[in-house]
């Protein structure tokens, strides 16, 4: 199982990698960490001309904390965020869904941004990244613009970056709660082994009025169920609205798997997949809810 | 296509190689220098029969491209002990404890765990399990393979 013959080339600036892309007419492929595109090569399900490795790229190697977001560059690894102080302070449903991808070994290679912008359906971080409206910022030979989730997204494994573009970094929207509002969130998945591409996924980040008891905002979203990870506007609408939230979230995560429509496939059926995502959404309100007391994963 | 000068350490010794951009690492570790200690087995990034260090942190090198590892230092299973000619404590407990039969997985499991031990020197069980998760062995049940990296930890660990 070896890829097909390709050329190389590992520039040391993005404008570089940029008029690389666009000299290979479609047939450049940016790689990264490669832990996606690294099998899809080996199985010559996708038979490039040219590969433009951004791993020299140094300025695209930070996590920058900023007062309203934290923006990962293209080259930070996914356990790299894992062990961001600045991840796990400021966006701790990030921080919950990473050990949840791959295996340590790929994601001391597999990177953030790569994840993200190769959106798989069943695969973590584009949930997180839908939950927590993140912006991709994308430079192509016409210059620099951003793209904001959902619209990048456009279906099974498919987004608005053009071939001779290359996302250099995505930007995390993280303001402060309020005084008196604690942040706190919950990832959850069902795989068929540890480590394995999600059968389904769920994501829930709660900012709780920890003395009121109330939600005053919800991010409830779900992977594996579409051909794009989803979230559940008139599930966060009840969660904001519930005078006593842990009394609805039983009814929202029946709300949400009654919204979904999944495709069976040969490891899930369409019901399966249904009930499976009712549980996960009910388990990770419960314990995003538990933590906001408990001040845990929260700021 | 242009084939691609790369230097590369490997257990301490630089190599001086020409190579096509899509020789994986681990097909350049076993057919270019002849190291085949490291097994391939997947080729896709699933198995962890190939894990190799890179720069100090355990990677799949079948989903590794030998040219993406130019300037760095890589450490196979032949560079775990010091002298090359001695077991590391792990090692031994592996052979102690019957961590492995047909030994297909072996080198990936010991890299791993030695990755593992030199950042949790006390790892508990779940610990274990977790860091090796993405290593399949189709012999052990990996229970004696759990308990070889405990006896490793409470031995000497990597060194």
């Amino acid at each position: 199982m070896k890829p097909v013959d390709f050329g190389y080339v590992r520039p040391l600036t993005i404008a570089d990698a940029v008029t690389a892309l666009a000299c290979a007419q479609g047939e450049g492929k940016v790689i990264a960490g490669g832990q996606s595109l690294g099998p899809l090569l080996n199985m010559r399900l996708v038979r490039p001309a040219l590969l433009v490795d951004v791993n020299a790229l140094a300025e695209l190697a930070a996590i920058e904390e900023g007062e309203l977001e934290v923006r990962i560059g293209a080259i930070v690894r996914q356990r790299g965020a894992e062990r961001s102080a600045v991840v796990a302070g400021r966006l701790p449903l990030l921080a919950e869904a990473l050990p949840y991808i791959g295996h340590v070994q790929t994601r001391n290679r597999g990177t953030v941004v790569g994840s993200v912008v190769h959106a798989d359906p069943s695969a973590e971080l584009p949930l997180v990244a839908l939950c927590l409206d993140a912006i991709v910022e994308i430079v192509g030979p016409a210059g620099n613009r951003e793209a904001s989730i959902p619209d990048f997204y456009e279906g099974y494994l498919s987004t608005d970056l053009a071939p001779d573009e290359l996302a250099v970094a995505v930007r995390f929207p993280a303001p402060a709660p309020p005084s008196g509002i604690v942040r706190a969130a919950a990832f959850a998945e069902m795989a068929r082994r540890e480590g394995d591409f999600a059968i389904v996924a769920a994501a829930a980040q709660l900012d709780v009025d920890v003395a009121a008891r109330r939600v005053v905002d919800a991010r409830v979203g779900l992977t594996g169920v579409a051909g794009v990870p989803l979230r559940f506007a008139a599930a966060e609408t009840a969660l904001r609205n519930a005078a006593e939230p842990p009394r609805v979230f039983a009814s929202v995560a029946e709300t949400v798997s009654d919204e979904i429509d999944p495709d069976s496939d040969l490891h899930a059926t369409a019901a399966y997949r249904r009930s499976v995502a009712r549980v996960l959404v009910s388990r990770v309100l419960e314990r995003a809810w538990l933590r906001a007391f408990a001040g845990e994963n929260g700021p | 296509m242009n084939d691609y000068a790369i230097s590369v350490i490997v257990n301490g010794v630089t190599y001086e190689r020409r190579i096509p951009p899509r020789r994986s690492l681990v097909d350049f570790l076993r057919d270019d220098l002849a190291l085949t200690g490291t097994h391939v087995g997947c080729e896709h990034g699933i198995c962890g029969a190939c894990t190799v260090m890179l720069d100090g942190v355990p990677i799949r090198s079948c989903i590794v491209y030998a040219v993406q590892a130019d300037g760095a230092s890589i450490t196979t299973v032949e560079g775990l002990s010091p002298d090359g000619s001695t077991l590391t404590p792990l090692q031994d407990a592996f052979v102690e404890c019957h961590g492995l039969q047909c030994g297909f997985c072996t080198p990936g499991m010991l890299i791993a765990a030695t990755a593992l031990l030199r950042e949790k020197p006390d790892p508990s069980a779940d610990e274990i399990r977790d860091e090796l998760g993405g290593n399949i062995c189709r012999c052990t049940g990996y229970q004696q393979i759990v308990e070889a990296v405990q006896l490793a930890a409470r031995t000497g660990g990597t060194r």
